[in-house]
């Protein structure tokens, strides 16, 4: 990594650090350029939440202080001003903090800080700090940036605020109180401050997080190289810690290590390190190895329900539904044109659907949508109650050469399918504005269902058996004809 | 963007159906995805014992061997016994009990179920599953029965009667101060004897809630009154039915439905044991009538009472608290939120749905507390009061000033010092799951060293742990250790409520900050907690990986309740064993 400048702490640090400590060393001390471009679809979404807070913050009127772009110590002056003049609130004010040298430690900017009753070191009046969010509920991660920005605050005005706020997307105020909160700030601050002073004190560790991470084209060649124990299917953090103290170092270790010697090394439990070392077996194999399991009718004869989101706009964009009759695949979508037709969509597609079948989905996405559509009390005529979550089936059902991160990675590993040939399912919002969307939604629903439908076809109805699927060691699956076995030492 | 109608604006009526609902659906559900895993990763989740060798099958039971038992069951689950794939012919059991040391596991038959007897073969491995039970569908009429009686509906809206009888008050403090309660108890006692409609009473930790409230029911009963009793568990139930035997020899008590584990205590202590639909009561006369929601949801319709009370109603849902609702006009609940809440298992959209009924009174119209322990001393008093009640309980004097037994000269002399009531014991490692053997190592060297140094008896210390698997490595280390664990409290913190002994060891189990991060909530729990420290009255020990207080979860709720630990543990002294006890230590 490159020598970095004394870059200060901001609310960004303190937003990452709950998903990936790796990421926030990076922030400070990578190569700014090594960072993967943004897509199409992060644009779009970054463009949108920008919107949507300067759509909020427009409405209020509050004054901005005016700073030359980069002197962050005249944009807190600036902001100062405005705080001890006691405007009713300042959008994008600029809150600074230094180290013991006089150095730039921290920079915040919130959104919104708003004029309170109750003295200060500004007055009569103090301010509690805010931020527009784009999500339908508070997170942790915002809660931290916004305790950083309280804490700045506190550096001006002499008075922590007793609580802060978060605009969520549809407009709605949620209080937080932010003295609850502190111990996690200091913690969090406390780890920052370490990143900061040492590019080594994070390892990267391969997680959910990295698929949409800018840096994991950073990261994940070096964990390949290393044969990082992080790809194995089923690893934590601390479990690669466990296992390296015990000597097991690389995912081929792991494969050829015994669970009896691990459990005495470790105090695991047996039957989780049994999982962990197949998993790394299925690695060095590059190939899955299925697990013998229940049969289920149920599996074998459901429908294959799937529903693409936009999640800014709490919006179903198009149902879909794929189930065989008489031996000939059926495929029907519906795509709604706006919120209020979404459940008359969706009824419309269940009617097509014969009715005596389980409905079967993957993650909790359909799920979350028929209890928020029917949260008023309305029937439902039991949907709920025939659905079925194929994800824990199908990560349990063998086990896999690559971390299961969701249903990307299991098409990938299960079928040597790229699962974003038709698109990426973050992408769809941004379709909306386009004149084909409708071909566009039904063309990624089928493609999506025809990887879901292979999955359970061949993971849980099947044994996996004549797969033919193997993985590169980058995780992306290649096709071959034949048998997948692994030769592999019994534990 | 989000539908119009908000939760706290929706009837609560439907909320409330919509919970029990969604919560037999999720069982259903969880029940199905259960029996979709393999076996071994059910065994991972705790929901099934494999490789269980059977050696004996009787009569009265089935003995089998089990190498490893890391299950979350616990007496009086339902089971089924098969070969882990076929649950059609699994044969339907009740778990006994597990000896950790020998490794026999002790099933139980069950007598509701069907069928033939079952042919088993000695010798063959089984694999022992969880068999789920649907009972929440009685509630759904009782909920419905409850909103149209309005001053039921009026209640749960917060538009309850809440004023008191003065003249009533005024006898009934006098008679409680006879009683030799103390301020606070009389005060809360006598306001709940008088109230027009509706009383809450927060009774913290060793505050003596089950005296004042059998006191005040035994008064009751005995000027005439009818009471149904009602709590969640059996064990809260028979609590107060013994105390008020205690008090008075000659008042009619009865158990009705299933008396649970403790029906020869009961009969020993003069309750009557009957079943629920058969319950007939003199006229004109005091009697107290208990029973858990389900046994009184059978009683027959003619059956009315004075007053409804509801022990430990800080566990208890709302439609559990209606069944008994239903039977009086006039409800005294006592309980606390601070302490363990309901028992959920689905994930709720409206989590106010999900609140116990004394949490969600409480809201409402707040309640009388209850402000002196008169179990733990001024150390740990000290601690439990500023961490979870904001500084409002006080140790009452005799408590205060106890102290454990001490010897100096010990290895753990930090740790045991009877002037340090509350301390960290950390041992950093990074398991993921349920189960740490580096804490149970510690925690069985802690105990043994209070048991054979400092004299404390066995049966003066409580092991608690959030999982039953760490339960289960805890039971070994102390066995191994020599210490007779049949006098020993070893249990999760949800079995321990309501009990006190001198010491406590709260072992956390979990110490991977980054697991911790993703289970938020269900791991941090502040009530938790607040249980598992109160139930010492002079040395409460925490056991645990340093990871615990560094994680950071997602949820913001899980983020609070990870603050109040951190708050917690740089409070407390800190003695650090992990270069004994520790992951490094174990690798040779």
């Amino acid at each position: 990594m490159s020598r970095p400048g004394p870059k200060p702490i901001t609310g960004t640090h303190l937003y990452t650090l709950p998903r990936c400590a790796r990421a926030v060393a990076l922030e400070f001390w990578g190569d700014a350029s090594r960072r993967r471009p943004l897509r199409d679809d992060e644009e779009f979404l970054l463009a949108r939440g920008r919107a949507h807070e300067a759509n909020h913050v427009a409405t209020l009127g509050w004054p901005e202080p005016s700073w030359p772009r980069g002197d962050f110590a005249a944009g807190a002056a600036a902001t100062r001003d405005l705080l001890v003049q006691g405007a009713p609130g300042v959008s994008q004010g600029v809150l600074v903090g230094r180290d013991g040298d006089g150095d730039l430690e921290f920079v915040g900017i919130p959104d919104l800080l708003r004029r309170c009753d109750g003295a200060s070191a500004l007055g009569d009046h103090h301010y509690v700090v805010g931020d527009v969010k784009s999500s339908s509920r508070p997170r942790g991660d915002q809660i931290l940036q916004l305790s950083l920005y309280a804490l700045l605050l506190e550096l001006v005005q002499g008075r922590y605020p007793d609580h802060g706020f978060l605009v969520m997307k549809d407009g709605r105020e949620q209080r937080i109180d932010l003295p609850a909160f502190r111990p996690a700030l200091d913690d969090a601050l406390a780890r920052v401050r370490t990143l900061r002073a040492d590019r080594d004190a994070a390892r990267p560790f391969f997680a959910a997080a990295c698929e949409s991470c800018r840096w994991s084209e950073l990261c994940l060649p070096a964990l390949e190289r290393d044969d990082d124990l992080s790809l194995v299917d089923g690893m934590t953090e601390g479990l690669r810690t466990m296992l390296e103290i015990a000597g097991v170092k690389t995912a081929k270790g792991l494969a050829r290590a015994t669970v009896a010697r691990l459990a005495r090394d470790t105090h695991v439990e047996s039957a989780l390190l049994r999982r962990l070392i197949d998993s790394a077996r299925a690695r060095v194999a590059s190939a899955p190895q299925p697990i013998e399991r229940a049969a289920s009718a149920d599996e074998a004869s459901g429908v294959l329900l799937h529903v693409l989101l936009d999640g800014f706009a709490d919006r179903a964009l198009c149902f879909a539904a794929r189930w065989n009759e008489g031996g000939e695949p059926r495929f029907v979508a519906v795509c709604p044109r706006s919120r209020d037709e979404e459940a008359r969509a969706f009824e419309a597609l269940i009617a097509q659907i014969p009715a005596d079948r389980r409905l079967l989905h993957h993650g909790r996405a359909l799920r979350a949508w028929l209890v928020r559509a029917y949260a008023d009390g309305a029937s439902h005529d039991g949907i709920e109650d025939r659905l079925l979550d194929v994800d824990r089936r199908l990560r349990s059902c063998a086990n896999w050469p690559a971390p299961i991160t969701g249903l990307p990675a299991l098409v990938r590993a299960g079928l040597g399918r790229d699962p974003h040939r038709a698109g990426r399912s973050e992408a769809v919002a941004g379709w909306v504005e386009h004149a084909d969307v409708e071909a566009r939604l039904v063309r990624k629903a089928r493609a999506d269902l025809d990887d879901l439908h292979a999955l359970v076809e061949r993971w849980l109805c099947g044994s996996g058996i004549g797969s033919g699927v193997t993985s590169d060691a980058g995780g992306v699956a290649t096709t071959e004809g034949g048998i997948a076995h692994a030769a592999g030492e019994p534990a | 963007m989000l539908p119009a109608s908000q939760p706290d604006e929706r009837d609560l009526q439907a909320r409330l159906l919509r919970f029990l609902e969604r919560e037999d659906v999720d069982e259903r559900r969880s029940s199905d995805e259960l029996r979709a895993l393999p076996v071994g990763d059910r065994v991972v989740d705790g929901e099934c014992i494999d490789d269980a060798v059977l050696v004996r099958a009787a009569r009265d039971g089935i003995v089998l061997r089990v190498g490893e038992n890391h299950s979350k069951f616990r007496e009086g689950d339902a089971i089924a016994l098969g070969d882990g794939l076929d649950f059609d012919a699994a044969i339907p059991l009740v778990y006994g009990r597990f000896d950790p040391v020998s490794g026999e596991l002790r099933l139980e038959r069950d007598r509701y179920a069907r069928g033939d007897d079952p042919v088993l073969e000695p010798g063959r491995r089984y694999v022992v599953d969880r068999r789920s039970l649907g009972l929440r569908g009685r509630l759904r009429d009782c909920v419905k029965a409850g909103f149209a009686e309005p001053a039921i509906a009026d209640v749960l809206a917060g538009r309850g009667a809440v004023g008191r009888d003065d003249a009533r008050f005024e006898r009934a403090r006098d008679a409680l101060v006879i009683a030799g309660l103390d301020p606070a108890q009389v005060e809360a006692g006598a306001s709940a004897m008088a109230t027009h409609g509706l009383a809450l009473v927060q009774g913290p930790p060793g505050t003596g809630k089950t005296r004042m409230l059998a006191e005040a029911l035994c008064l009751l009963a005995r000027a005439g009154c009818r009471i149904v009793l009602s709590a969640f568990t059996h064990r809260a139930v028979d609590n107060v039915l013994f105390a008020a035997r205690r008090l008075d020899r000659a008042l009619t008590l009865v158990k009705v439905g299933n008396a649970g584990t403790g029906a020869d205590d009961l009969r020993a202590a003069d309750v009557r044991l009957v079943p629920a639909n058969r319950l007939e009561l003199a006229a004109n006369a005091g009697a107290i009538v208990a029973g858990t929601p389900f046994a009184l949801e059978r009683l027959p319709a003619r059956v009315n009472f004075h007053f409804a009370v509801f022990d430990e109603a800080g566990q208890l849902p709302i439609p559990h608290a209606i069944a008994g609702m239903l039977l009086a006009r006039r409800w005294i609940f006592v309980g606390d939120h601070h302490q363990l809440p309901p028992v959920v298992t689905a994930d709720h959209a409206d989590p106010a749905a999900t609140r116990s009924v004394f949490e969600h009174l409480h809201a409402h119209y707040g309640a009388m507390l209850l402000d002196r322990s008169y179990r733990m001393n001024d150390g740990v008093c000290d601690v439990v009061g500023r961490t979870f009640y904001g500084g409002r309980l006080r140790s009452a004097p005799l408590a205060a000033s106890r102290r454990m037994p001490f010897v100096p000269g010990g290895t753990f002399d930090a740790v045991l010092d009877p002037e340090q009531a509350v301390v960290l014991a950390r041992v950093d490692h990074l398991q993921p799951g349920h189960r740490s053997g580096e804490e149970a190592e510690l925690a069985g060297d802690l105990v043994s060293e209070c048991v054979r140094r400092h004299g404390v008896p066995p049966h003066e210390i409580a092991v608690i742990a959030p999982f039953r698997a760490q339960v289960r490595l805890l039971r070994s280390a102390l066995e191994r250790r020599g210490i007779p664990i049949d006098r020993l409290v070893v249990d999760t913190v949800e079995r321990i409520q309501g009990q006190e002994r001198e010491v406590v060891v709260v072992s956390l189990a979990a110490g991977d900050p980054a697991a911790l991060d993703r289970r938020g909530s269900f791991f941090f729990s502040p009530n938790r907690l607040n249980v598992a420290l109160s139930r010492a009255r002079t040395k409460a020990v925490i056991v645990a990986s340093q990871g615990v207080f560094l994680a950071l979860p997602m949820d913001p709720e899980g983020l609070r309740a990870a603050s109040i630990y951190k708050t917690l543990a740089r409070s407390l002294p800190q003695i650090d064993f992990s270069a004994v006890y520790g992951p490094r230590a174990r690798v040779r």
